[in-house]
């Protein structure tokens, strides 16, 4: 995990991107994020999370149209990098290893 | 569909706006509309402001704000430096930092001790969660003060009349019966209210249902404390009370959380009203004219007193027996009642205004400090300015300063809080209800606005420096914005000002102290003990009472004892218990008289004269249908003389004759802050609950060893407790003299702030003048001459202030003297006081520095180059 440096939140939210594919922006996500967490989470902790990740190359980022919704401001669409993708690969590997790893004696009594 | 009502609040929009990265600001502010819209669906519009201004708060994070410095230069070293700065120049200006830290920090230190006072006086009542909703029932004679007791039969009868109230309760309990359990024996008092009580307050129930508990008879509601006593650590519900005199049994139903201090209501045992069903019943209290029963109601989420007047009214006018006085009923909110309790709504407003006046003192002083400092670094600035700094740095470097000291200011303020709680807590008989987490939120709070007033404060004199112009500071030479601060002068005369306004108000609170206590009462208060009796505390009452008979005839021997009496209240101890008369003369006059019942002697043992008539005489039979009136009762009659008078109490069933034989001058039974009421004074020697003896000076010890002798012969369960009378009536003012000691106590700090800030301005300014003083001297100019041409301006100042500070406080202090019956006239010598200690601080402090500098050899001065 040394190149990848992905807190929970940040992949989790990749991966929420990563599903929405073409329809990917602010609300959309927080939506999503919701309604899979479980939980809110706020406009502040989502856009620093956001930032960050486009900070880090994981994330793309292009303006949509304008419309008259949204108090006319557009929507900032995202997609994931190609080096996201590496790096969730890397995470999802990491993790199925480890769980491959682990003795069944100890599964079956967890 | 957009319609127009998804327009979310400006003012949380405009916050947004302003702090938010500006590239991030179009799909963020978008989010929000969005997010917004979503939200109106479901929620109310006032829910969902807060929701919004929640969202906005939580924006708030480092990634996301605009960033302060120009994105051209490191924050960090930036800031190291600033601070590195700030140190070395605090550093080296050690008196300097030193007494702008002091003033700063006893300025923060007493605010926030007065912030914290206020508060906790302000959230008295406030846990309950229909707290706005709930008031106190009072009555109001001919519109004058309302007196917040009322009839025992008006609480039920709103509950049943008006659909706006949806409870009511009455709350009263007189008797405190001994009581006993498998742990332990305590007495307490029981107090006694409706079922509603459940559905009105809020006290936390630990065990058991309150409300089934009130309604079921023979079970009483105890606090946790009680319990503990009562039980040790078993559990109560379930298990029996009894009574230690009698045979009275009773089951916890419910056991409470110990009522919090910023309770005005305050009990340990509930119990409902159906335990002692014959007083409600009782025609002599339950009816429409005996007030003494305190109640509260509570209102419909959308009725409010003054939509219920014209109701209330007409229920007075369909229930109340008619009396001379018009009555209404009034509605006190239930948040104010601990202001009416404790008499103290003006005080509270009085510190909070202090606490903000001290702080305004404290930041003046900076200010000033700040600015006069400021000129000593007119070239460090300028050369800053000639290598490329922009105006921003400056100020940023001089807001980094004004940002340190007051962060150091308000950390030495919470050491010295530290200490100085404990003293506050006792002094203003309070304790603060906060848990070490609600500690350090408030000290991080403190320390927040600190830097808020950090910056307001450094502003100026970083503005006030940076507009110097470069070539001006090159060349030695300051605009005239530094050397002639009219800002600045203004800034001291307000110090001034304030200072004379504090020693006006601790000076007026002493006299007004001095003043009542040194007032002819009209009784002579002193040589006078007094010893509670309660029936509860004698197995067998009819025996107590020969026993207590026996007592007093036995004292009377007593070497030194002047007079044995008993009576049910002594001044100072005076119940609210008030009872409707009427003149048998003429039946539509009628008046409402506080009542108590003396022994015969009473009038006697307390020195109060007679204007007309004479005293009970035990001897004779006729004096139990005899009453003793005060003056002002007979003027409330409109009598001359009471030849031939009668007085009838009560009304509904008829009412009991009373002949007035007697009238007493209008004695002081209670503080000089009310005004002597009409009073009626029945003779009956069973009633009395105190015994009063008046003893000859010097006989203290020997008759005070008596009377606890003569009481363990009564054989009571409670343990031997006495008073005097002086110290009891003296005991009223301790509300006043702890205002008398705090206003004391921060006047004292306010003109010791405002003088360090004069000494050090004055220093920093003579400092300037160090040439003029120099040539001054050198053409010949004396000592004296010298001294007055340097001090004048300051004490000008004074005057001004002075000017300014008198029809404000007299203003002010009239006021406060309202709340006052009796009270002191402001004659002009506390004024001159007050204006000349300001004048002798401001004197000495300049004073100090002038001398210095008008000693000093002009060759020193004037060498320089």
């Amino acid at each position: 995990m040394k190149k990848t440096q992905l807190g929970e939140f940040e992949e989790i939210v990749l991966l929420t991107i990563a599903v929405l594919h073409n329809d990917a922006y602010g609300v959309s996500i927080k939506n999503e994020l919701e309604s899979r967490l479980g939980y809110g989470t706020s406009v502040g902790a989502l856009q620093t999370a956001l930032k960050r990740l486009e900070e880090k190359g994981y994330l793309d980022s292009a303006w949509g149209e304008t419309s008259n919704v949204r108090g006319g401001k557009r929507k900032k669409y995202y997609k994931i990098t190609a080096s996201a993708q590496r790096a969730l690969q890397e995470i999802k590997d990491i993790r199925a290893q480890l769980w491959s790893d682990i003795p069944s004696m100890v599964l079956k009594y967890m | 569909m957009r319609s127009p009502q998804f327009v979310p609040p400006r003012l949380p929009m405009r916050f947004f706006r302003a702090i938010c990265k500006a590239d991030f600001l179009e799909e963020i502010e978008g989010d929000l509309l969005e997010i917004y819209e979503q939200k109106a669906q479901e929620n109310s519009p006032s829910k969902l402001r807060w929701l919004f201004i929640w969202e906005i708060t939580r924006l708030i994070r480092p990634k996301l704000l605009k960033s302060v410095i120009p994105s051209s230069v490191n924050p960090f070293f930036m800031f190291q430096d600033h601070f590195k700065v700030s140190y070395r120049n605090l550093r080296r200006q050690k008196g300097y930092t030193l007494i702008n830290l002091l003033g700063l920090s006893l300025g923060i230190a007493s605010a926030i001790l007065l912030f914290l006072v206020v508060s906790y006086e302000k959230s008295f009542d406030g846990f309950h969660p229909n707290s706005a909703r709930i008031y106190k029932i009072g009555e109001m004679e001919n519109g004058g003060e309302p007196d917040y007791l009322t009839k025992t039969p008006l609480a039920p009868k709103l509950k049943t009349d008006l659909p706006e109230v949806v409870a009511a309760t009455r709350f009263a309990g007189w008797d405190s019966p001994w009581l006993e359990a498998e742990h332990g024996r305590i007495q307490e008092t029981i107090k006694f209210v409706d079922e509603d009580f459940a559905d009105m307050f809020g006290f936390t129930v630990l065990e058991g249902d309150l409300k089934q508990t009130l309604a079921t008879k023979g079970q009483m509601v105890i606090t946790e404390k009680k319990a503990r006593e009562l039980f040790g650590d078993d559990r109560a519900v379930g298990k029996q009370v009894k009574e230690v005199l009698g045979d009275k049994t009773w089951i916890v139903g419910a056991v409470l959380q110990d009522i919090p201090t910023h309770s005005t209501i305050q009990f340990s045992i509930l119990s409902g009203w159906s335990n002692i069903p014959g007083y409600l019943a009782d025609p002599e209290l339950a009816n429409w004219y005996n007030t003494f029963m305190t109640a509260y109601v509570m209102l419909d989420e959308y009725a409010t007193p003054q939509q219920l007047a014209d109701k209330l009214d007409q229920i007075v006018a369909d229930n109340f027996l008619p009396a001379g006085n018009a009555t209404s009923i009034h509605l006190l909110p239930l948040k104010s009642s601990r202001a009416v309790e404790a008499n103290n709504d003006m005080v509270i407003n009085l510190l909070g205004i202090v606490a903000i006046i001290i702080l305004a003192i404290a930041s003046v002083n900076y200010v000033n400090l700040a600015s006069a400092q400021a000129l000593v670094r007119i070239k460090e600035v300028t050369i800053r300015k000639v290598l490329g700094s922009s105006k921003r740095q400056l100020v940023s470097q001089f807001l980094a300063e004004a940002f340190i000291v007051n962060f150091l200011a308000t950390l030495a303020a919470w050491l010295m809080l530290f200490f100085a709680i404990p003293y506050m807590e006792e002094i203003f008989s309070i304790a603060f209800t906060y848990t070490s987490g609600g500690w350090a939120v408030m000290v991080g709070a403190t320390l927040f606005f600190s830097m808020l007033l950090g910056m307001a404060s450094g502003l100026f004199p970083a503005l006030l420096i940076t507009s110097i112009k470069a070539t001006d500071g090159l060349k030695g030479k300051s605009s005239n914005k530094g050397t002639n601060p009219v800002f600045r002068k203004w800034l001291l005369t307000f110090q001034f000002a304030a200072s004379i306004l504090m020693i006006v108000g601790t000076v007026v609170i002493w006299k007004q102290i001095t003043f009542m206590k040194n007032q002819n009462l009209n009784f002579d208060d002193s040589q006078v003990l007094v010893v509670p009796l309660s029936e509860q505390d004698f197995p067998d009452i009819e025996k107590a009472m020969q026993r207590v008979k026996v007592m007093q005839e036995a004292l009377a021997t007593e070497p030194g004892v002047e007079v044995v009496t008993r009576a049910q209240n002594v001044p100072g101890r005076y119940w609210q218990n008030y009872n409707r008369f009427s003149d048998k003369a003429d039946p539509t006059i009628v008046h409402s008289l506080r009542q108590s019942y003396v022994g015969a002697d009473y009038f006697p043992a307390l020195g109060v004269s007679f204007v007309e008539g004479r005293n009970f005489d035990a001897t004779r039979a006729g004096d139990t249908a005899a009453v003793i009136i005060n003056r002002k009762a007979m003027q409330a009659f409109g009598w001359q003389n009471i030849e031939d008078k009668t007085l009838c109490e009560g009304g509904q069933n008829g009412c009991t004759l009373y002949k007035v034989i007697g009238v007493t001058e209008d004695f002081h039974y209670q503080s000089l802050a009310g005004e002597v009421q009409p009073l009626i004074h029945f003779l009956d020697n069973m009633y009395g609950s105190l015994i009063v003896v008046r003893f000859q000076p010097g006989k203290t010890s020997s008759v005070l060893a008596r009377v606890e002798k003569e009481w363990n012969g009564l054989e009571s369960l409670s343990s031997f407790d006495y008073f005097f009378l002086d110290q009891e009536f003296a005991g009223m003012y301790r509300e006043q003299e702890r205002i008398g000691i705090s206003a004391a106590f921060f006047s004292i700090l306010a003109i010791v702030i405002a003088s360090l800030g004069l000494f050090s301005v004055a220093s920093f300014l003579i400092r300037r003048k160090r040439k003029e003083i120099g040539i001054r001297k050198v053409m010949g100019a004396s000592l004296s001459e010298l001294s007055v041409s340097l001090m004048k301006g300051y004490l000008l100042l004074v005057l001004v202030a002075f000017i300014i500070a008198t029809p404000a406080s007299y203003y002010l202090m009239s006021e406060f003297l309202q709340g006052f019956a009796y009270h002191i006239a402001l004659d002009p010598t506390i004024f001159v006081i007050a204006g000349g200690l300001v004048l002798l601080f401001a004197m000495i402090s300049v004073g100090l520095i002038v001398l210095r500098a008008a000693k000093e050899n002009p060759v020193l001065a004037l060498r320089d180059e």
